[in-house]
């Protein structure tokens, strides 16, 4: 705040921005609109938003009444703890949005669990995928780093996707990047690695299956 | 006659408590496991579940087999370094090993970014770390046994071994000066410990090495207890003294190099273990502490282990924490009785 003061201090307009404090994917998008009715750009902006929520929204029907729920395991180990999205997360939501059953869809909160190899071994050892596994972004790097990730029938399966392999232009993580603002692109990524029959001509925007 | 009784009675019981405390290690842990189903898997049975048997034969095992190692490793090197320094404070670390790995560690986690990249490219794949590590400690092994080729007061080894501690963790300091939060949290974890992610391959490799280190140890019992008394006295009884030291030192670097480059620093225990045994057996024979030593540490770690790994609790607490936690009273405990102890 004290800096703040400081820019009022020398005629400097502030306005805070909070997107981030949303909890829903299409909340986090509809700020394109405040962006822009900075920008003098309210109509474009509601054409984007729109466009964005039906999409959403139309990815939601494709799915609604699938009765099989893939399960998902999440996250990866890092110094004998195994991290993964707590069940109010963002990516735990995306997860249960393309009827997914991600297995720690229970727990509390939008942080993340630290949790043993062991429990997470006994839990989702015959998980059918693994969605963002940590920084990993090939096969070989997964089991070079700990042997006992074979164990996983995803990994046996070679069903492991991750977001943050595909870069844009200037080098950041696409997914980083845009995923806030296209969460249609977002859910349509899981839905078509979750029911690929649902979509079977969308090519995967932010995620890659690894190699 | 009485004291051999005696001695015979208490390792017959240590070797039961270790046996007691493997089996309890391997069958305490975040899942539960019933030990039926534990005995049932050695008997050769398939057990209920698949994950199970991943869990205690690919998991449990490794871990367990591991903290016997790096309890054996660190205590006998303590026993080591406080005999040849005739000081009970001194532990396995004393010569400064411990922050040559983190030196290592920290030039890979911490300072990547200043590697030239083909050397970067070998020390970030996955044994990138324990190469690291194993570098740094080697390296202040040779620059302290250079030293000690010029120096004939053994007491000025350890000055030497502490000035390398400092000099280390002030490069180390610097480093993290310059590191990102990321950078940090991964140095912090390493200096941690840990005793978990062993696969069967890289246990044996620490086998055979603590195997070696303690084979070395054995090698110089008998100086050791001549040593007790003194270097001049040694030497009167006709101790290759120069030879014993050097035997010493190089068994010491192995066993807390090759524990810290695989489990990270461990503390306390190489400090602590010996200082146990002496209080239990009450004797100075190097013999009998040798074996003692050996027994206890292993006992302390698995120990140590079972409650890191907070049995039927989803979380695990860090190895390097529990040592400590344990450890430390012990050490006071012990300063507060120094006055009966010689």
């Amino acid at each position: 705040m004290k800096s703040c003061k400081n820019l009022e201090k020398n005629r400097q307009k502030i306005i805070f921005n909070a997107d981030w404090t949303e909890k829903t994917p299409l909340g986090k998008a509809e700020w394109v609109k405040f962006f822009g009715a900075l920008y003098d750009k309210n109509d474009e902006a509601n054409t984007i938003f729109s466009k964005i929520k039906k999409d959403y929204n139309d990815a939601l029907l494709l799915v609604k009444n699938i009765k099989n729920q893939p399960t998902i395991l999440a996250g990866s180990i890092y110094e004998d703890q195994w991290y993964l999205p707590q069940g109010d997360s963002w990516a735990a939501l995306f997860l249960k949005e393309a009827n997914g059953n991600y297995l720690w869809k229970e727990t509390k909160g939008t942080g993340s669990l630290a949790l043993s190899f062991e429990t997470v071994l006994d839990k989702a050892k015959d998980a059918d995928f693994w969605i963002n596994p940590g920084q990993f972004t090939s096969m070989g790097e997964i089991l070079k780093t700990n042997s006992n990730y074979k164990y996983f029938k995803a990994v046996q399966n070679k069903n492991i996707y991750t977001s943050s392999s595909k870069k844009g232009k200037t080098g950041g993580v696409i997914f980083y990047e845009l995923a806030p603002n296209r969460p249609d692109l977002v859910l349509k990524d899981i839905v078509k690695i979750l029911h690929p029959e649902v979509l079977p001509d969308y090519e995967l925007y932010f995620f890659e299956k690894l190699k | 006659m009485l004291q051999t009784k005696k001695h015979t009675f208490l390792f017959i019981l240590l070797t039961i408590v270790l046996v007691v405390l493997f089996f309890t290690n391997i069958s305490l842990g975040s899942v539960s496991i019933p030990v039926k189903e534990i005995v049932n898997s050695f008997l050769g049975n398939t057990m209920q579940k698949d994950s199970w048997e991943i869990i205690l034969w690919n998991f449990r095992l490794p871990k367990a087999f591991t903290a016997i190692l790096v309890g054996m490793a660190l205590s006998i090197s303590g026993l080591l370094m406080q005999t040849l320094f005739r000081n009970p404070l001194a532990g396995p670390y004393v010569l400064g090993l411990s922050s040559g790995a983190s030196l290592g560690v920290a030039f890979v986690i911490l300072g990547a970014g200043f590697l030239p990249s083909f050397l970067a490219t070998i020390f970030l794949s996955s044994y990138g770390i324990v190469l690291a590590s194993a570098l740094g400690s080697a390296f202040v092994l040779i620059a302290v046994l250079a030293v000690s080729q010029k120096l004939k007061d053994t007491m000025a080894i350890l000055i030497v071994g502490l000035m390398f501690g400092s000099l280390t963790s002030a490069i180390v300091s610097v480093l993290s000066y310059f590191s990102t939060a990321e950078q940090l949290q991964k140095f912090t974890f390493w200096s941690l410990g840990s005793l978990a992610n062993l696969s069967w391959n890289e246990v044996s490799l620490l086998f055979i090495i603590t195997f070696i280190g303690i084979l070395l140890s054995f090698l110089v019992i008998k100086p050791l207890d001549a040593l007790l008394l003194g270097e001049k006295y040694a030497k009167s009884l006709g101790v290759n003294f120069k030879k014993t030291r050097y035997i010493i030192i190089f068994a010491t670097s192995i066993l807390a190099g090759s524990i810290t480059a695989f489990v990270g620093p461990i503390a306390f225990i190489g400090l602590a273990v010996p200082h146990i045994a002496k209080l239990l057996f009450q004797t100075s024979n190097h013999f009998i502490l040798f074996w003692s030593t050996l027994l206890i540490g292993a006992i302390i770690l698995l120990f140590c282990d079972i409650i890191s790994q907070c049995p039927g609790q989803d979380i695990t607490l860090p190895i390097n924490a529990v040592t400590s936690i344990i450890g430390a009273p012990i050490v006071i405990w012990l300063l507060v009785r120094k006055k009966n102890f010689s």
